[in-house]
């Protein structure tokens, strides 16, 4: 599904990441730094590695060496951002029909797959509510509603629930793990909360100062994962 | 009410007289003039063509200074670097220098002029003439508050738009205009009363031909030389354009998007 081998030099920083994902939901793990967040936006295409090749699907999106580097509009990645993001101009309804209205479906079309979309996940009743006017775990089904309804080939979380407080928290987490399950789409999830790997991921990738440090099932990745706190403390 | 609080109240008050007291005796003076005089083709000409102008010079500010303002904002190239110093200029440079500098590169013998004259266009002395004098000193204020206004716009907004399948041009069309909206609205309504107000280098490069290169202010001159009447009620009537501004100005939407 995904596979990526890729560098890129920072002035006082080396991110170097090697991973393959499946049909999975895989975490990756790591402290503030680690370098979690450049790695998902190069797999998107927001940042251009220094080298290296990313795979998604049958597709190269990109080759360092062939030269090869996909825009992200051509990379059928979805991308729900840690800030969300939620376009604050345009209502629940709008944002999430953003991505079909561009691919110049239609408003039959996009109608039909927006309703579809909010009905699964439970939007149908904030249709006309603008951002501003929706709870942290609205905003966030909002913004997985906006990225799956264009169906990516792959899904991408940055952080997903760390503007919300604990209690939220954990209900929004459920829901995600819901929506991830109906939808079946393979996610990478970048996060710092072992918890959340644990509930959500089929495997989990430790990164610590830009390096993959180990890649297993969220138990297996338990003790790496200690240490590496434990070396950092 | 200790000393210091009064002070400061009959310092506000004097202030507020300062300013409002010529305004109000432009306004309280041309209310004496026989209504002749507004009506006189000389006045009406004036009115007709500086709306017409200011209008005109603000739509070329909008068309041109939007795409500059977003490079701004969003670039770090030398070309940006070298485009705010000169967007700069004109802000800092004495109207009458801005006349005699779009004389000397668009006048009959000036640098690009003697071209233009040779394939048969005068600039010069013609209503096109108030037009680009306008836009000289009046681009750089659009042109700043819209790139503040797309300077606020996160990236991360453009990012997930890029995600989503939008191309850079609907990108820019479909969220960075938008959110930048108030920023824009602003630039468009200051750029519009500076086009309004022009004064030095219309009256160098396109000179003070009614109905053809007189504005409003060209025409409070001129009438102040025959007629104090009939220059107090063209005054009168920019100030009320003046006070349309600000009402303008209020009323843009101070909506704020940050925490969505």
């Amino acid at each position: 599904m995904l596979d990526l081998s890729i560098t890129k030099r920072f002035p006082r920083f080396e991110l170097n990441v090697q991973l393959k994902l499946g049909r999975e939901v895989l975490a990756l793990l790591g402290e503030n730094g680690s370098g979690k967040t450049t790695a998902l936006k190069a797999i998107a295409g927001l940042v251009t590695p220094d080298e290296g090749y990313i795979r998604i699907g049958n597709t190269l999106a990109f080759h360092s060496e062939l030269g090869i580097n996909l825009p992200p509009q051509r990379r059928s990645v979805g991308f729900v951002f840690q800030e969300l993001a939620l376009f604050p101009h345009l209502n629940v309804y709008e944002n999430i029909a953003f991505g079909l209205k561009v691919r110049g479906y239609s408003k039959a079309k996009v109608n039909e797959e927006v309703e579809a979309m909010m009905h699964t996940l439970g939007l149908a009743e904030l249709r006309s509510h603008m951002p501003s006017e929706l709870s942290g775990g609205q905003k966030q089904r909002v913004a997985l509603a906006r990225a799956l309804v264009v169906k990516p080939k792959l899904l991408l979380m940055d952080e997903p629930f760390s503007a919300l407080d604990q209690r939220t928290k954990q209900e929004v987490r459920e829901e995600v793990r819901n929506i991830l399950e109906t939808f079946q789409v393979p996610a990478i999830i970048v996060t710092h909360d072992y918890e959340d790997a644990a509930i959500l991921a089929d495997r989990v990738c430790v990164l610590s100062n830009g390096r993959v440090k180990s890649s297993d099932s969220p138990s297996a990745a338990m003790p790496a994962l200690l240490g590496m706190m434990y070396s950092l403390s | 009410m200790n000393a210091f609080a009064l002070t400061r109240a009959l310092t506000g008050i004097g202030v507020a007289a300062f300013i409002l007291l010529p305004v109000a005796s432009v306004l309280i003076s041309a209310g004496n003039a026989s209504p002749e005089v507004l009506l006189s083709y000389e006045v009406l000409a004036a009115v007709k063509l500086s709306l017409l102008t200011a209008t005109l010079s603000t739509l070329l500010i909008v068309i041109i200074g939007t795409p500059v303002a977003y490079h701004l904002a969003r670039s770090d190239s030398a070309l940006r670097r070298f485009l705010e110093v000169a967007l700069n200029l004109p802000m800092v440079l004495p109207p009458a220098v801005a006349g005699i500098a779009l004389l000397a590169a668009f006048g009959r013998e000036g640098i690009l002029g003697k071209y233009l004259a040779s394939i048969g266009i005068a600039l010069p002395f013609t209503t096109a003439a108030v037009v680009i004098a306008q836009t000289f000193v009046a681009l750089p204020l659009y042109v700043r508050s819209a790139r503040a206004g797309f300077a606020s716009v996160s990236r991360t907004f453009e990012g997930a738009s890029y995600t989503l399948g939008a191309s850079e041009f609907t990108t820019f069309l479909k969220v960075s205009l938008p959110l930048a909206r108030s920023a824009i609205l602003a630039g468009v309504i200051m750029s519009w009363a500076r086009a309004m107000g022009e004064f030095g280098a219309t009256i160098m490069f396109a000179g003070n031909f009614v109905g053809r290169t007189q504005t409003m202010p060209l025409a409070v001159y001129s009438a102040l030389q025959v007629s104090v009447e009939k220059a107090l009620v063209i005054a009168a009537l920019l100030i009320l354009i003046s006070f349309l501004i600000l009402f303008a100005f209020e009323a843009i939407p101070k909506r704020r998007y940050a925490d969505a």
